[in-house]
């Protein structure tokens, strides 16, 4: 059976977590801000009742938003250049919801395609993630729209809900999830299943109507050259919130950095809705306006992507609503295009 | 229909103004949307409460061309039309190509709810430029110079050891997103010094020392030019204090030079002008 009963509460279940030696990342709030770090006490762990979604999203311990990929050092006519490898740690980030969790499978496909990505595929190997049911939404979320739901399974190797009675309790979804709780203190198998609290149903509802992606794709399939784009980007004021807190968007650059004679070849986070992104070294620019680098993002989030690897670039986590500083809201854009 | 609404749509059916350029209901509680209308049937989503906090001065730089004959209109507060008043000091704007809706403002709120931190020490709810008011003018109460400042002077009693660990904790969290530089009236560089490649000025990476180059840079290019909008820490979704940083700067610029940026039209920026009588001390 795929069902465990968890003896204690959540703080427990983290310091038998702890207890396993590997690296747990959860939410924490530092600084003022709700975001994944590793963690060394239950104590520095937001609840789940804490959060509806953290400001950061957990991308960033898969991909973080610098991160050196070569060492290298000049000296006279000689140049050493060293390959970085991954590190090996055992990971197990804990407290994540479903969209988020959803999100790595999104990003699997992209940093394992044609060029496959060591750092991102090592950190996915060693890590064993443990969602979280959300019991309650806001405003921005709108997963529905891409058939995940508040207790979806998708990304998740264990997920941890609450049953009828208001008790956590553990459902496994791989055999990674199944070797960790098996071997969790305080964890104990149940022989039949366990039924989740109607909670998630009710949640369910209060998210945003479902987006018609399909229709929304067939217009993006036809409206390139749209007005519509320069009307609804007006407003974009060309910041990348959207793309930096957006679990899926995955674009980086690459920089070399030096000091004095030794440094470094960073991956670098990096976001369409800057002019500098597609800028070429002739100087020529194809997204030379922001309602072309703004029509890439909803392109890239429905149609690109989609077309490629079958599934959406987003997974209504909410966050760019949220962050938006002008409340460019990306639901309420794809909306808009198949009325237009 | 309220007045705003009808100043709007005046304005767009009489063609005074190519838009205009406002806010509108958001789709999330407390956050409002910018909108910039071009026909009059629009006039009647134009909105103003206490979430308008956003200061749509930054559009009036930024791809929003203002290539017309026309005038732009543009919905500002008292604390936005100081920004207008820089743009116009830094040849940014002229008087002519900006048609200001005024509105006296009794302050706005931050994204939690509370009263925005540019609100506490405000002496600007009327704007000191406007084509037109909305609302009676707002009597300015003076303000306390000690509670102005108070939280520059928190950070002033620090040691340098203690506040270097303060701003690099704070810095650590930025993910260089850019909100900061986007949100920002007076960053209307055609190109930003950070995008600069040919040197790389500031590292573009964000570890320590990128992240400490670029906010110390932007706050040195902001020096004697912000006027305390807040529009910085407010698209800030990391809450880095980025007005303090901008504040403190904005006080030692008074303390220097009497200056404060975007209330005088006529008066020249500190740090674009020589005076014979200019305290050089660190030059000795």
């Amino acid at each position: 059976m795929n069902y465990y009963r968890i003896s204690a509460g959540y703080k427990e279940l983290i310091e038998a977590l702890l207890k396993t030696g590997a690296s747990i990342i959860a939410p924490v709030l530092y600084n003022k801000v709700s975001m994944f770090r590793k963690i060394s006490s239950a104590d520095e762990v937001l609840m789940p009742e804490e959060y509806i979604n953290t400001v950061r999203s957990a991308k960033e311990k898969f991909f973080p938003v610098t991160e050196p990929l070569v060492k290298f050092k000049i000296e006279g006519k000689d140049i050493q250049v060293r390959d970085i490898e991954p590190d090996e740690a055992q990971t197990i980030i804990v407290g994540l919801r479903p969209c988020d969790a959803a999100a790595f499978n999104t990003l699997d496909l992209l940093f394992s395609y044609e060029y496959k990505d060591k750092f991102y595929i090592k950190r996915r190997e060693n890590t064993t993630i443990i969602s979280v049911a959300c019991s309650k939404c806001d405003e921005a979320c709108f997963c529905t729209s891409f058939g995940i739901m508040p207790d979806s399974l998708e990304g998740s190797d264990i997920q941890l809900k609450t049953d009828q009675d208001g008790k956590y309790y553990a459902e496994t979804v791989t055999e990674k999830g199944k070797e960790l709780a098996s071997k969790l203190e305080g964890l104990k198998a149940s022989e039949t299943e366990i039924k989740s609290a109607s909670i998630y149903s009710e949640v369910k509802k209060k998210i945003r109507q479902p987006l018609e992606t399909d229709k929304i794709k067939s217009w993006l399939d036809n409206n390139f050259d749209s007005n519509f784009w320069d009307e609804y980007s007006a407003r974009c004021l060309g910041c990348a919130s959207c793309a930096f807190l957006c679990p899926t968007c995955h674009c980086f650059d690459i920089v070399d950095e030096m000091h004095y004679n030794k440094g470094f070849r960073r991956k670098n986070w990096d976001a369409c809705q800057f002019p500098v992104f597609t800028k070429h070294s002739s100087g020529h620019n194809p997204r030379d306006i922001q309602s072309k680098r703004y029509r890439q993002r909803v392109m890239h989030k429905f149609k690109y992507f989609s077309e490629r690897f079958n599934k959406p670039l987003c997974t209504g986590c909410g966050r760019c609503v949220r962050a938006c500083p002008v409340n460019l809201d990306i639901y309420e854009v794809a909306s808009a295009t198949v009325k237009y | 229909m309220s007045t705003l609404n009808q100043i709007v749509k005046e304005l767009l059916q009489s063609g005074k103004v190519s838009s205009a350029i406002g806010y509108a209901e958001g789709t999330i509680p407390g956050k409002v949307q910018t909108i910039i209308a071009k026909t009059p049937e629009q006039a009647e989503k134009f909105i103003f409460n206490s979430f308008c906090v956003n200061n749509l001065v930054t559009y009036l730089t930024r791809g929003f061309k203002l290539t017309g004959e026309k005038p732009v209109a543009v919905v500002v507060k008292g604390c936005d039309a100081r920004s207008i008043i820089a743009l116009i000091q830094e040849n940014q704007l002229t008087r002519e190509q900006v048609y200001i809706i005024g509105v006296a403002c009794n302050g706005v709120k931050d994204k939690d709810g509370n009263e925005a931190v540019k609100c506490r020490a405000c002496q600007s709810h009327t704007p000191a430029v406007y084509d037109t008011l909305v609302g009676e003018p707002v009597e300015e109460k003076p303000v306390n110079p000690a509670e102005a400042f108070k939280d520059v002077e928190k950070l002033e009693s620090m040691s340098v050891s203690e506040r270097w660990e303060f701003w690099n904790k704070e810095f650590e969290k930025c993910i260089r997103c850019y909100a900061c530089r986007q949100a920002c009236p007076l960053c209307y560089c055609e190109r930003c010094v950070v995008d600069k490649t040919t040197p790389q000025w500031i590292d573009s990476s964000a570890h320590p020392v990128g992240n400490l180059s670029w906010h110390i840079t932007r706050a040195f290019h902001l020096a004697g030019r912000c006027t305390g909008c807040g529009e910085c820490e407010r698209a800030c979704h990391q809450n880095i204090p980025l007005g303090l940083l901008n504040k403190k700067m904005s006080k030692e610029i008074f303390k220097n030079f009497g200056y404060r940026a975007g209330k005088d039209m006529n008066a020249k920026p500190p740090l674009t002008e020589f005076k014979i009588e200019d305290k050089e001390e660190f030059i000795r």
